[in-house]
């Protein structure tokens, strides 16, 4: 065999085994060098295979809150009745070291609210030994608010004489949810709204938990009216607009 | 391997491309990373050629927050070890107080979703790619890295950028990491001006946590590094004040200060101490405002796994912990001041009509000595 028949073979040789190392390398790029699910399956995998941060899946989710709402530190805290689920979402606890971190288990973080005693509380499950490892009780001015927040705003904001005479059309506004950002076109006549705070004793928002709504026709806001909604003292504030 | 790498490269160059590329790797495989699918970020750059630097990076998108970073490891070079660089970070807050006292929004105290993405916001063309449909990630060219008379190296980088609908406002949250181991964070706010307090001046102030943890955990610590001028005189001095226990600290833009987290042990080749240095981007200024944890701008808290509250700041340093030699985590408040212009929009019976355009704050996490010399430079 002469010298360039000799590299022929050698190249053949060399790319077939650069072919077979660099599939097992594109494996490895995807999935950190542990066996897991690709990109294409890693939704529908069990739960077994799932990695620490991957998205957490609507039966875990559901499983997660089902753990927190009944462990007794819990339940001592909020107790059993009116609780609500704000979030459920994944968590990283820490482990000792970088070099023990592989072996750390899929966790969530249940936020869980109860209105009528104005707590709540933050709670770390895990989801593979099914236990709650951690619980952080919240005042209620740190609970995240969420749609549920803004529809009781909403229904007392609508029963608002002041605001009904303002704005006319108002029992054909709805609250804004999470699909609805997600249309690319805006539906018309919806409510949204944001926590605020006081930053002074004599300002009831300064403890209670408040939010102000916002009424939006099509891409466009009302601008005509303020209303504050004290969520815990369940009183509406309706401000009219000075005229310019 | 030499030999035949330059026998076969004269008869198959794309062979001794892969046969290139499995030496590299091989010397430092890839680390273990805790996410998989559309959540893993894997990016060398050049994006193009023979590998220089790599990041690995999750991300995760949650209401309220937006899109967190949780693991992140650079690679200075292909035969280099990985640096562990970020546990997570996130935007822990949006406070935004309005000139005549009221109202004062916390807007990441309701679990807004995020908006969608789709092409028009990520267009290919810009280098896009829409991951879940509503991260936007970008590989591109990011201008000149460096350049010396007639030499130049353009630099490249990866942007992760989601928006939050947050009511009338929505928040783009962007991460960047570049080509030459800085990472950069911004908030932007645009949208719509408050409903019935349109034409008031206000402040958006996102306050992000860093979970910064140089090569692992624990063993971090962080410094104030200043620059004071020897005034009356001709000289300055830098220097590096440790911070010894948890603290809330002002940024001082005479002073060039910047708040240093280094490794106790991490040293580059010439075995000088690496550290990343948070310095910030502001755009105008950085406000204070009644709220005591509006009155710092960088704070550094010992780790713990329920802490994730700006608001909530100078109570986690109270009573300040040390964190020397420990697992530490950094923040940083940005402002963003928003004096209403013609621009945001107009009133239309009774309606604002209009978006105010983007406007930017944010922060740069810079290597110090990471490198033994300078990237990109033949």
């Amino acid at each position: 065999m002469n010298v360039g028949a000799r590299c022929l073979v050698l190249a053949v040789i060399l790319n077939i085994a650069a072919t077979s190392v660099l599939k097992g390398q594109a494996q490895t790029q995807t999935s950190g060098g542990m066996k897991s699910p690709t990109p294409a399956n890693a939704a529908s995998a069990p739960a077994s295979q799932r990695l620490p941060l991957d998205p957490l899946m609507p039966e875990e989710k559901g499983g997660a809150e089902r753990i927190a709402r009944t462990d007794k530190r819990v339940t001592d805290l909020l107790g059993e009745a009116g609780v609500r689920v704000v979030s459920v979402e994944p968590l990283a606890l820490k482990p000792e070291s970088l070099a023990t971190a592989q072996q750390m288990p899929r966790y969530a973080e249940v936020i869980l609210f109860q209105p009528e005693r104005e707590v709540g509380a933050k709670i770390a499950v895990n989801l593979e030994r099914r236990t709650v490892e951690q619980v952080e009780r919240l005042s209620s001015r740190e609970v995240p608010m969420t749609e549920q927040d803004l529809t009781d705003a909403f229904q007392l904001a609508s029963r608002e004489p002041e605001l009904q005479k303002m704005l006319p059309e108002l029992p054909s506004f709805r609250v804004q949810t999470a699909n609805d950002s997600r249309t690319l076109v805006a539906a018309e006549n919806m409510v949204t709204g944001l926590p605020i705070r006081g930053a002074e004793a004599k300002d009831p928002c300064t403890k209670h938990r408040c939010i102000e709504l916002f009424f939006r026709r099509g891409k466009d806001y009302f601008s005509e009216a303020r209303v504050i909604v004290d969520l815990s003292a369940k009183h509406v504030y309706v401000e009219r607009k000075r005229s310019r | 391997m030499k030999v035949r790498r330059t026998i076969a490269s004269a008869l198959f160059p794309a062979v001794v491309l892969h046969v290139g590329v499995i030496t590299a790797s091989a010397d430092e495989p890839p680390p273990w990373m805790p996410c998989s699918g559309a959540n893993l970020v894997d990016q060398k750059f050049p994006s193009t050629g023979p590998e220089v630097t790599h990041w690995r990076v999750c991300w995760e998108t949650v209401p309220g927050n937006g899109l967190l970073i949780h693991w992140a490891y650079f690679r200075k070079s292909p035969s280099s070890k990985w640096l562990f660089l970020l546990w997570d970070a996130r935007v822990s807050e949006i406070f935004v107080p309005y000139h005549t006292g009221s109202p004062r929004f916390y807007d990441v105290g309701y679990k807004f979703p995020l908006t969608p993405i789709g092409p028009a916001d990520c267009p290919a063309t810009a280098g896009g790619t829409v991951l879940a449909g509503n991260v936007c990630k970008e590989v591109h060219d990011r201008g000149l890295s460096w350049k010396s008379d007639s030499d130049v190296y353009r630099g490249e980088e990866v942007v992760l950028w989601s928006a939050l609908a947050a009511a009338n406002y929505n928040y783009v949250i962007e991460w960047t990491f570049r080509d030459d181991g800085i990472v950069m964070g911004r908030v932007g706010a645009t949208s719509h001006n408050l409903p019935f307090r349109e034409l008031e001046t206000h402040v958006h102030n996102p306050i992000w946590r860093l979970d910064v943890d140089l090569d692992g955990w624990p063993n971090d610590n962080v410094s104030l590094g200043t620059h004071t001028e020897n005034l009356p005189g001709l000289t300055a001095t830098d220097t590096e004040p440790p911070v010894a226990v948890e603290s809330g600290l002002e940024w001082n833009p005479h002073a060039f200060h910047s708040l240093d987290v280094y490794d106790k042990f991490l040293t580059n080749g010439k075995g000088d101490r690496t550290s990343y240095q948070l310095i910030p981007l502001p755009t105008g200024g950085l406000s204070r405002h009644q709220e005591p944890f509006t009155q710092k701008d960088f704070w550094a808290t010992h780790y713990k796994w329920s802490e994730m509250s700006a608001s909530n700041l100078p109570s986690y340093i109270s009573p300040q912990e040390s964190i020397k030699d420990s697992d530490i985590v950094l923040w940083y408040k940005g402002s963003v001041h928003h004096h209403p212009r013609d621009e945001d929009g107009e009133f239309v019976n009774g309606y604002w009509h209009g978006v105010a355009l983007v406007m930017w704050t944010g922060f740069m996490l810079k290597p110090h000595n990471l490198f033994d010399r300078t990237p990109f430079y033949p």
